[in-house]
């Protein structure tokens, strides 16, 4: 009879071993993998090496450089070395200080807080079956670095001493009294159990307190802190195995494990990015499923989407926030069908729509398998860290998307010989200059230890504009045959040929409607088109042309001779093609401009008539009006010549306008000319109006082609010039929220106005010719 | 199980293809003989290359040991009971993200994973002897060559291990 035991054991071990068969043994050259690992550093120098980082004996820094440029000395093995000391490249740093007394230390994250760079990770004694312990480098530069004494760190005594406790991950919170540390990681028990941990420390890492996230099995691996509060990822334990989760805290201290919405399909979260009020993971999962996560609140997740996502597999290791506001992320993605692995740059405003940072597409230069595991910004661009056909490689890209190799080493050269391995893991800016991260592994044990590499800040770091807050906004731009959508934040504009698109000169060409672009199209026929499906535009109706309804999500259709008095009829529309208001006679001799709430505001031959279409009944008259703009219950106008603007409230419902004020008059400020007429935005929120200025005061400028560009403030009044005589007169759009304003400069780019910061940038977004200008999120 | 001779014959015909048919046959085995080890896909195939290069960077005299397949497993039983080693393979693997065992195999049955987490729960000697004999077939003397052992203290390692996985498992004891 057979024992039990052996029964249960040999249908383990059958389900193994069927498994086991399943595995391509040469998948993704896996047999090359090993050569590569085995044969590496002792074989040649690659001969495309530029820098390499050795150690000698006695742990001073040597640089290994084979393009024969700069000082050189014969190194150990008859490599060309380049003395330590140049300061042109990257330098190891940290010696023995990530040692422990037995040799074995590993690196997972690290900070910068008040100019001490912190290091967190783990220590394993003598890198057998001791306990591994969580420990805690410090560093005033990045360059000389200590340990922090292991009876600072609460390592939680007895509770985890049977256990492998490591810190994965640390971010600074920003807070009254001085900045608060935050540490994550978890400790794993012989029977696989795992429990997350926390610690925070306020003395900027000397010391560290434990908490325990909570009662549930799980670990962390990464944490972000943004303003809305901290975010701790990785995965809990799950009936059917690990889950992908997150736990979220407003102190580090005190923790709650966020119900797992929209992680159900994902199996560990493994870094996280705050950037502004989003937050942006990184996520393992199975098959083709995105690899990028976005939320709001660090509780309910949704799968980023790449817009021009490569064919493949994405593994994308580490997410980072950009200097713009905007996210980063990099990793690799393996090609269907094919070997090896590519590497990959993606860049987002706002965490929810990505694209590739790279030019050409996908153009990450290398001789190999590249994987880019970390990525920032400096002075001249973005650097990236990574591994490239076994070699760790610094790759970077001073206009942030044409990239190149600037440093390479085959390896680390261990004290005990050149039998050693190293990769680049992690990059940070730090007071010294730039921190690369890794590991060596070294024999004759090959454990991995920590390492650290320098590169020298160069003066260009003094005096640098903090960084815009991201937008999180898309334009949709058009002009006669293309439409463009292009990402602000990640400045990368994208174009579509459209045939129905069309030239002419409507009062609108292009407007956002609910989530729905309407444009103006050939005949004079209304389109709507998906901006995230912008090839299949549909026919919302027949026109001459339209107008945005003082309803976020329709459009007027008006249909009769465009520019005449005859015969005009129209009809308002939803973008989904409901009609809500049926077929109407605009009163004879004059031209609908324009919507507000209270109605349509025509253009006639006395000046400007506010028309109720559903009574068929004049509601205002405005002797003498020229159109400025209309957006709610609020209409621009001024008078011939139109150097006095006023912003008149119609009807009853709400506007931007004090409560005791129905019509704000607004001069044009000085050494401006006048306003523009047909050439104002109002904001969606009724506060702010953009209107284009003549730059008729200014005797050198080319009278008709210069303008300025000019904001009012509604509630209060206030002129605000944003450009004397840069930007064409119009169009211009706002964000749906009303803080950002946008508007196509004479020089190619695009103006960004944030009313809330009070701030003006202009972005290298290339949208050439735009007639009609939106924005959707 | 084995029987012995086929074990000599099978072992010389490895050595003589060399180091590439060496890893083809032994590579899915050897990554099985991890996982049962450690339960992490990523870190077995880590391991596995692991070993394997540790193979090819010494074929020469580990390729005329009489069982280099042995030699493998040793190296690769003894990196995979490192919690160390275990620890920062994870952390190489989820530096390279590398999922592609993930995709392509099927989860174990609740049986077997519960099988395994129960022989890693073992000290480490007796979760090595019960990962050799469950997972791979193999003989008392296969296993104590394996472990760097007298055949001896193998089956002791064994029955301490048969017993306290009945323990945890709640099925009959070793007789």
């Amino acid at each position: 009879m057979t024992d039990p035991l052996d029964a249960l054991g040999a249908r383990a071990g059958a389900q193994l071993r069927q498994r086991t068969d399943a595995i391509d043994t040469d998948e993704h050259g896996a047999l090359a993998g090993v050569r590569r690992r085995a044969a590496r550093p002792s074989g040649a120098v690659t001969a495309a090496a530029v820098l390499l980082l050795v150690f000698s004996v006695v742990g001073v820094a040597w640089l290994v450089r084979v393009d024969g440029a700069g000082p050189v000395d014969a190194g150990r093995d008859g490599r060309t070395v380049l003395g330590a000391g140049a300061d042109d490249g990257w330098e190891s740093v940290a010696g023995d200080a990530f040692r422990s007394t037995e040799g074995v230390g590993t690196v997972r994250g690290v900070e910068v807080a008040e100019g001490t760079v912190v290091a967190v990770g783990g220590d394993a004694g003598n890198g057998h079956d001791g306990t591994v312990r969580p420990s805690v480098w410090r560093s005033a530069d990045g360059r000389e670095w200590e340990r922090v004494d292991a009876d600072r760190i609460d390592d939680g005594g007895e509770a985890f001493a049977a256990a492998a406790a490591l810190m994965t991950d640390v971010t600074v919170v920003v807070r009254e009294g001085g900045p608060r540390l935050v540490a994550v990681g978890h400790a794993t028990f012989l029977s696989d159990r795992r429990v997350p941990l926390a610690w925070v420390s306020d003395d900027l890492g000397a010391s560290w307190a434990l908490v325990e996230p909570g009662d549930v099995a799980g670990r962390l691996e990464a944490v972000g802190a943004s303003r809305a509060g901290i975010v701790a990822v990785g995965s809990a334990e799950a009936e059917d195995g690990a889950v992908g989760a997150s736990w979220v805290s407003s102190d580090g201290e005190r923790w709650e494990r966020a119900t797992p919405a929209g992680l159900a399909d994902t199996d560990l979260l493994i870094s996280i990015a705050a950037a502004g009020e989003r937050y942006t993971a990184t996520a393992i999962v199975g098959g083709e499923e995105p690899a990028l996560w976005t939320s709001s609140d660090g509780r309910s997740w949704q799968p980023a989407r790449v817009r021009d996502r490569p064919a493949g597999r994405l593994f994308l290791s580490r997410v980072t926030a950009a200097d713009d506001g905007g996210f980063l992320a990099v990793g690799a993605v393996e090609p269907p069908g094919g070997t090896g692995a590519d590497g990959l740059v993606l860049r987002s405003g706002n965490g929810r729509t990505w694209r590739q940072a790279a030019d050409p597409v996908g153009a990450i230069p290398g001789d190999g398998v590249q994987r880019l595991h970390d990525i920032t910004a400096d002075d001249d661009g973005l650097v990236a860290v990574g591994v490239d056909d076994g070699d760790p490689v610094v790759w970077e890209a001073r206009d942030g998307r044409a990239w190149e190799v600037a440093a390479r080493g085959d390896g680390l050269l261990a004290e005990s010989g050149p039998d050693a391995t190293a990769a680049m893991n992690r990059l940070l800016r730090v007071p010294a200059g730039l921190l690369a991260i890794g590991s060596v592994t070294e024999p004759p044990e090959h454990l991995d230890r920590a390492v650290a590499w320098l590169r020298p800040a160069g003066e260009r770091t003094a005096g640098r504009m903090p960084p815009p807050d991201p937008t999180g906004l898309r334009l949709v731009a058009s002009s006669d045959t293309q439409l463009t959508i292009a990402d602000v934040d990640a400045a990368i504009a994208e174009s579509f040929d459209l045939d129905e698109l069309s030239g002419g000169d409507p009062a609108f060409r292009l407007a956002r409607r609910g989530n729905a672009i309407v444009f103006y199209g050939t005949g004079g026929d209304t389109y709507v088109v998906d901006p995230d499906g912008p090839e299949q535009p549909r026919k919302l109706g027949d026109s001459t042309y339209f107008l945005p309804s003082a309803d976020d999500d329709r459009v007027w259709l008006v249909d009769g001779a465009a520019g005449s008095s005859a015969e005009n009829r129209l009809r308002e529309v939803t973008v989904d093609g409901e009609e809500t208001v049926g077929s109407r006679d605009v009163p004879g001799g004059a031209i609908p401009t324009g919507a507000v709430s209270g109605g349509i505001v025509l253009s006639t031959a006395e000046g400007l008539d506010v028309w109720d279409p559903a009574a068929d009944d004049v509601v205002a008259r405005l002797p003498g009006g020229q159109f400025v703009a209309a957006g709610g219950s609020l209409l621009a106008w001024c008078e011939n010549p139109c150097a006095t603007l006023h912003a008149t409230a119609i009807g009853s419902g709400d506007t931007g306008l004090p409560s005791d004020v129905d019509d704000r008059v607004l001069e044009a400020p000085d050494g401006a000319g006048e306003w523009v007429p047909h050439r104002g935005e109002f904001a969606p929120d009724g506060r702010h109006l953009a209107v284009a200025l003549t730059a008729a005061a200014d005797p050198f400028a080319s009278p008709g082609t210069d303008y300025g560009l000019a904001v009012i403030d509604v509630t209060s009044g206030d002129v605000r010039v944003l450009d004397e005589a840069g930007v064409p007169p119009g169009p211009f759009a706002w964000s749906p929220d009303g803080r950002w304003l946008f508007a196509p400069t004479a020089g190619g780019g695009v103006l960004v106005h944030d009313t809330e910061r009070d701030r003006t940038d202009v972005r290298a977004l290339e949208l050439r010719t735009v007639h009609g200008l939106a924005t959707v999120e | 199980m084995l029987a012995d001779k086929e074990e000599t014959s099978e072992s010389a015909a490895l050595s003589a293809r060399g180091f590439e048919a060496f890893y083809a046959e032994q590579v899915r085995a050897v990554t099985g003989l991890a996982y049962a080890l450690t339960g992490s896909w990523p870190a077995a195939e880590d391991l596995a290359q692991e070993a394997f290069a540790r193979a090819y960077r010494d074929w020469r005299r580990v390729g005329a040991f009489h069982r280099p397949d042995s030699w493998v497993r040793t190296v690769t039983v003894n990196l995979a009971t490192s919690r160390w080693r275990r620890i920062t393979a994870e952390g190489r693997a989820l530096a390279r993200l590398d999922r592609r065992h993930r995709d392509v195999v099927e989860p174990l049955d609740p049986d077997g994973e519960a099988f395994w987490r129960a022989v890693r729960r073992l000290p480490r000697r007796q979760a090595q002897a019960a990962a050799l004999r469950y997972a791979e077939d193999r003989s008392l003397a296969a296993i104590a060559e394996i472990m760097g052992c007298a055949e001896g203290t193998a089956k002791a390692h064994l029955h301490a291990a048969r017993t306290r996985l009945a323990e945890l498992l709640h099925v009959g004891g070793p007789r």
